[in-house]
């Protein structure tokens, strides 16, 4: 093997080690969960265009590292070929210039505008994200398992 | 079953909404004024889904309605709901119908999507869902169910909603019908459009539901992921006939909103259809426990 075909098997090595042979593109938004279940908690949310680190597959679920913070989203959410994001058309936090809506706290600005111009309360959503956050996966397997509730095979709706 | 995202992009010239469903009003229209100035009221699969098309706002732009913003008004939607509605101050039940919400989720192609579940405190028998994944269904209703995967059915058929993307859907068909320019170039533009799109479609949806198709595909999806689960999807066509028979005893029940013998009807050839190789839980002991 000649020097230049070396350095070039050496290039290609490097690239594949490091430069993105292993990376997939999120299509859709999805919540990376700390576990392969829809009752897992939140690692890192994911955006539809952004690209991350795939790690592994299992089922359907595979294992990825967002910037460091590994966990797993649904093998329909992400794919290899390059996806390009999305413009947020109304969303983008665009109301913080205009009034107080920003001041409501985990929810887009805009829609804090939208909460406060119609007098509406934020404790039900507060509420639905609590509810969703007192479900464990632990307690997701152990209430499938006493139903029991048996999927007769792994399918997608 | 799931729209891929090139679905979930209502692009083109684009138009701005969402929606709620209610399917399973059993009063007809409810007619009780909203927190936002418009009537919620119900659609039982009835087929004043086609008037959606006049009733969006409609934005034109060159730009794609992302998910986040879909997130947005979907939040939006559930705090209008949950300030008519408040969500009941019940843990154990709440906690729930989360479970199964999740237990389908699990088996969905979305398991790792937005699903957020809570009960809501009204005699009314309602189920309502909104854009990316906000779940919510009436104490009126559970009470009128009888077991686990009849709640299982009725959840089934919400998040099929969402999945099918049939709020959306329905406005796409409206920008192409009338389109109104706006170029959102600054914040109020973006919210007066915002704010418009959210009241049309709360107010809009609730009233006049979703077509007839929408419907029968929703029952269809429901029917499969109950079956992808391992819940009896039997259970979710034996509360579907109790409707239809109460529609059938009293003029006055979903006299706006009819077709529940239909429904029935073609829930039942699709389960016959698909053949079940066993009949799947219908879990009675824990949803008494439970949902009461």
């Amino acid at each position: 093997m000649t020097r230049k075909q070396l350095t070039s098997a050496f290039l290609l090595a490097t690239l594949a080690g490091t430069a993105g042979a292993d990376d997939v593109w999120i299509k859709r938004s999805a919540d990376v969960r700390n576990d392969q279940s829809a009752a897992g908690d939140l690692v890192v949310p994911v955006t539809k265009g952004q690209r991350v680190q795939l790690l592994q597959r299992a089922d359907n679920w595979v294992q990825v590292d967002v910037n460091g913070k590994i966990g797993w989203v649904a093998a329909d959410s992400v794919s290899s070929r390059e996806v390009k994001p999305d413009t947020d058309l109304i969303g983008r936090g665009s109301s913080a210039e205009m009034s107080s809506g920003a001041a409501i706290k985990g929810i887009e600005p805009i829609a804090g505008d939208y909460a406060l111009n119609k007098r509406l309360s934020k404790a039900g959503l507060d509420e639905m994200t609590a509810i969703k956050k007192s479900v464990t996966g632990k307690m997701l397997k152990d209430f499938v398992a006493d139903g029991p509730i048996e999927a007769p095979a792994r399918s997608q709706k | 079953m799931h729209k891929t995202s090139s679905h979930r992009n209502i692009s083109l010239f684009a138009t701005i909404a969402l929606g709620l469903t209610i399917p399973f009003n059993m009063g007809g229209c409810a007619d009780v004024t909203g927190p936002i100035g418009g009537k919620f009221g119900g659609a039982f699969g009835g087929s004043q889904g086609a008037n959606l098309v006049d009733t969006g706002v409609k934005i034109v732009k060159n730009e794609s309605i992302s998910e986040k913003d879909e997130r947005t008004m979907g939040e939006s939607v559930a705090m209008a709901v949950t300030t008519k509605y408040p969500v009941v101050k019940n843990e154990k039940l709440n906690r729930y119908v989360a479970l199964i919400g999740l237990t389908l989720a699990n088996a969905s192609s979305r398991p790792d999507g937005n699903w957020l579940f809570a009960v809501v405190d009204t005699n009314e028998v309602n189920a309502f869902s909104g854009p990316d994944g906000y779940i919510l269904i009436t104490r009126g209703l559970i009470a009128q169910l009888h077991d686990e995967a009849e709640l299982a059915g009725v959840l089934a058929h919400e998040m099929s909603h969402v999945l099918d993307q049939h709020g959306m859907q329905a406005v796409k068909q409206a920008g192409r019908a009338n389109i109104l320019a706006s170029a959102l170039s600054q914040a109020d533009q973006r919210f007066k459009a915002f704010s418009e799109a959210t009241d049309g479609l709360v107010d809009a949806v609730l009233v006049k539901g979703y077509g007839r198709d929408q419907e029968d595909e929703a029952d269809a999806d429901a029917v499969k992921l109950l079956l992808a689960t391992g819940y009896d999807p039997t259970s979710y066509l034996h509360f579907i006939e109790r409707m239809a028979g109460q529609q059938h005893g009293n003029s006055s029940i979903m006299s706006t909103h009819p077709g529940a013998a239909d429904r029935a009807e073609r829930i039942r050839g699709q389960i016959a259809a698909l053949k079940p190789l066993k009949p799947g839980a219908v879990v009675r002991e824990r949803f008494e426990a439970s949902s009461r």
